[in-house]
């Protein structure tokens, strides 16, 4: 394949958005990751070196452009404390009572461990592709799945419910636990 | 049969379709035999099917046109388009910048007096002020050998370059113009001994020729000439000394001097 098809990666768009939203947890920042990704696919598909499967070098670019902008944000963070002397991220009491009753137990969990329960369940990668994909040992692919798995279990005990989603690209996912 | 028990990454594997049909059976076993293992596993298959059914059909969710490949390969064009006219300003920028840098840097360093303003000078001192000259030059402490126009030979004037600019241009010989040498001095500047030639020719008319070192910072000279007064610099530097040639503006013998001395 000497050119990147735009209807294949047409075909793509919704599973990166997806993926995307499930690392950003926001609409909006996910359509401007999934935007990166696709510029830089189309930038570096000459120099792409192996023949796997295309969905997963697109989730690995992803991926791998959500890390680094993550650091990025963090750097910032970090900078701003030094100069104000106060944590921009550290949220107050208030703002982890809020969180606690409006997140899900997936929404809870670390980048890393949502990335790893997106791709296993929801895309159904196989553990070498996840491997490949998140640019991790097999080794650590299984036991973050684990612990990730069980952290889901002690966060929501699987109490959830989908909220419909068409209402605006804006606002998170919501999942609603219910009692 | 493998005997041993499954451990919980192989019920993950399991889970996630990663088994051969050997293995699922091993684990299928295990699961029969220990319904807490198998609890476990439901837990966790429910979490992920809630997971599929939370993220179940992003191809409805409401499409943004800014992700279509076709739109972000032509920003991506455009983007380079504006990169291209960037970076070619750019140079332009930075090409202005280094020019009046170095503009300024030349003002900066630049001698603040006009150039061979001392040329100018030691003409007015020896041409209107002839008479006088002869007392001055008694005065050892003022720094000047001469050799008064009676005593000027050729000789004497070929030692003192000779001596003094080593690899500068002599004086040429313009008799055959009708021009001679009236008188010749070695003068003192801040950088080191300069010296003054003067030629006049029958019709009274008189003209230097001047040498020194480069001013400040070995300054070179652009070639050039100024009026100043009612004379005429004409100036420039070759090798290791700047050079000028002081007359009146309508003197048509510093055309010839000049080009004597740029072409030796």
């Amino acid at each position: 394949m000497s050119t990147l098809d735009d209807n294949q990666l047409r075909e793509l768009l919704p599973r990166l958005r997806r993926f995307a939203l499930s690392l950003t947890q926001d609409h909006a920042n996910a359509d401007d990751l999934v935007q990166a990704t696709l510029e830089k696919a189309l930038s570096s598909w000459q120099q792409r070196h192996t023949d796997g499967d295309l969905r997963a070098w697109l989730f690995s670019i992803l991926y791998r452009r959500f890390i680094d902008s993550r650091r990025r944000s963090k750097r910032y963070a970090r900078l701003l404390e030094l100069f104000t002397g106060d944590s921009p991220t550290s949220p107050s009491a208030e703002d982890i009572a809020v969180a606690h009753s409006a997140l899900d137990a997936f929404e809870q969990l670390p980048a890393e461990q949502r990335a790893l329960l997106m791709l296993v369940s929801v895309e159904g990668l196989s553990y070498r592709e996840i491997s490949d994909t998140l640019n991790i040992p097999m080794g650590t692919v299984m036991s973050r799945i684990s612990r990730a798995r069980k952290a889901m279990r002690a966060l929501g005990e699987g109490e959830y419910h989908v909220a419909p989603r068409q209402d605006s690209r804006r606002t998170p996912p919501t999942l609603r636990r219910l009692k | 049969m493998n005997t041993r028990h499954p451990t919980e990454y192989d019920l993950h594997a399991y889970l996630d379709d990663q088994l051969d049909a050997e293995q699922r059976q091993w684990v299928e076993a295990y699961l029969a035999a220990n319904p807490q293992a198998a609890t476990q596993l439901d837990g966790w298959r429910q979490d992920a099917q809630r997971l599929r059914a939370t993220f179940a059909n992003p191809q409805q969710w409401p499409s943004n046109s800014a992700l279509d490949p076709a739109r972000i390969r032509q920003r991506q064009r455009h983007r380079q388009h504006t990169r291209f006219a960037t970076a070619a300003a750019m140079v332009m920028v930075l090409g202005t910048g280094l020019t009046s840098g170095w503009q300024a840097h030349d003002m900066m360093t630049a001698d603040p007096v006009p150039p061979m303003q001392d040329a100018l000078q030691a003409y007015r001192l020896f041409t209107d002020n002839t008479s006088t000259a002869t007392t001055l030059d008694t005065n050892a402490a003022a720094g000047t050998a001469r050799a008064t126009p009676a005593e000027v030979s050729r000789e004497q004037i070929t030692q003192l370059f000779q001596t003094h600019f080593n690899d500068g241009v002599m004086p040429p010989d313009l008799s055959a113009a009708g021009l001679q040498i009236a008188d010749a001095r070695l003068l003192v500047t801040e950088q080191g001994p300069s010296a003054m030639v003067l030629y006049h020719d029958q019709h009274g008319r008189q003209m230097m020729m001047y040498i020194r070192p480069p001013g400040a910072n070995h300054h070179r000279l652009e070639p050039g000439k100024r009026i100043d007064g009612q004379l005429l610099a004409q100036y420039w530097s070759r090798d290791d000394y700047n050079y000028a040639i002081v007359s009146q503006p309508n003197d048509p013998n510093a055309a010839i001097l000049k080009s004597m001395l740029r072409n030796s």
